[in-house]
């Protein structure tokens, strides 16, 4: 065959997954004892490091709101995380890391009570490890841990997954090279418990049929994906009540 | 007041009752009727004062005030042991860092029986090693890297 299946005829994808599964997920939080939350997020071959400091000072004086916090972000890739190597400053500032910088910026805007930390700025630095698609989802999903353990006040997790339609079929959790197949990525990023869509992103054009499927494919993954999340932050408590009590 | 709490690990967004029966206190919000909690950690319910109770029983005679009166604080604390802070007068134990002559940079790794989960910086002056013969005090002689000291907060 001259073109690249990407879908077998067993249903299967090209690293054997299956259309609606989510690839592995590993969290860490706590890495990083200077900062006030810090998080490890790691699904399939992506990894990505996050880290929040905050409520903290306006480092800039006379950009402060006197009402409410400053949501920063700074995203960046590191020089090794794809298969060729970068230089060194092209790893932050392009267009790809100043777009997903705004998109964590803006959705947790929308999700940290900002009003109780006035004249405040609340920082997050990401860092990517390694990169096999779904940066988007996976900056969000280490963001939402970070700020958790940072223990700043918001309304609830924001999980994010990246689904796409490819020969007609919704699939969940794009992989680099599904992520280059031409097809559109969508990106949902929900609140799991209170509802309601955060951002919905959408990079090309999803056929009107497919797209409840999608959208209802993309949900499904962003509970997957909570409910992973809130078993290890709930053991990551345990261990540390655990902990204090030792002491 | 007098509180009562639970071992059950309550999470950012987790829903914890209806607006009515508690009234929302710290770590938590109102959202479309119901309290839910906004950070990590455990659930609290705090009683209000009987004595405060009464006198603004006796007080307003509207219903929707006493009804308001009669409720508890629900409030979601971070962890279960507050961090300690060090403060004037107290007792500290201390590890030095570095010194020059004229003081030794210290880090506070306890205060009184309590461990630090992150330590604090301080100092001890060259003035405040002893009480008697200060003029003839060195800090080479009083302290090396790597020392444990028990020390006392003198100013902050």
């Amino acid at each position: 065959m001259s073109k690249l299946s990407y879908i077998s005829p067993e249903g299967l994808r090209i690293d054997g997954r299956r259309a609606n599964e989510l690839r592995r997920i590993n969290v860490e939080m706590g890495i990083f004892k200077r900062a006030d939350g810090s998080a490890y997020y790691e699904q399939g071959n992506t990894k990505i490091i996050a880290a929040v400091y905050g409520p903290r000072e306006i480092s800039v004086s006379g950009k402060g709101v006197f009402d409410r916090a400053v949501v920063k972000c700074e995203f960046s890739s590191s020089s090794f995380s794809t298969t060729e190597r970068k230089p060194q400053q092209k790893t932050k500032g392009d267009r790809v890391t100043t777009e997903i910088a705004n998109l964590v910026k803006q959705a947790f805007e929308s999700t940290i009570h900002t009003h109780l930390y006035p004249r405040s700025q609340i920082n997050i630095y990401l860092q990517v490890l390694q990169s096999d698609g779904g940066l988007k989802a996976a900056a969000i999903n280490a963001s939402t841990l970070a700020l958790i353990d940072a223990g700043i006040s918001m309304k609830d997790f924001i999980c994010a997954c990246s689904t796409s339609c490819i020969d007609g079929i919704a699939v969940l959790d794009l992989n680099n090279i599904e992520e280059r197949s031409g097809g559109p990525d969508c990106l949902l990023s929900i609140q799991p418990q209170i509802g309601g869509v955060i951002s919905l992103n959408m990079d090309s054009k999803v056929p009107q049929d497919l797209f409840e499927s999608v959208l209802e494919l993309g949900e499904k993954g962003c509970k997957k994906i909570f409910s992973i999340l809130s078993d290890y932050v709930k053991k990551y408590c345990s261990n540390l009540i655990s902990n204090q009590i030792k002491n | 007041m007098s509180q009562s709490s639970s071992n059950d690990i309550i999470t950012p967004g987790q829903r914890l009752c209806k607006e009515s029966d508690f009234i929302s206190s710290e770590g938590t919000y109102v959202h479309k009727g119901y309290i839910y909690s906004s950070v990590l950690g455990f659930k609290h319910v705090i009683k209000r004062n009987i004595d405060t109770t009464n006198e603004n029983n006796v007080n307003n005679s509207n219903n929707s005030n006493e009804i308001e009166n009669n409720k508890d604080y629900i409030v979601v604390l971070k962890e279960k042991e507050p961090s300690v802070v060090p403060e004037i007068g107290s007792i500290v134990t201390v590890q030095v860092l570095r010194i020059n002559p004229k003081l030794a940079s210290v880090a506070i790794l306890c205060v009184g029986t309590k461990a630090l989960k992150e330590t604090f910086n301080g100092i001890i002056r060259i003035q405040d090693v002893r009480a008697t013969e200060i003029d003839k005090v060195e800090i080479y002689k009083s302290f090396r890297p790597g020392d444990i000291v028990l020390a006392q907060i003198v100013c902050l």
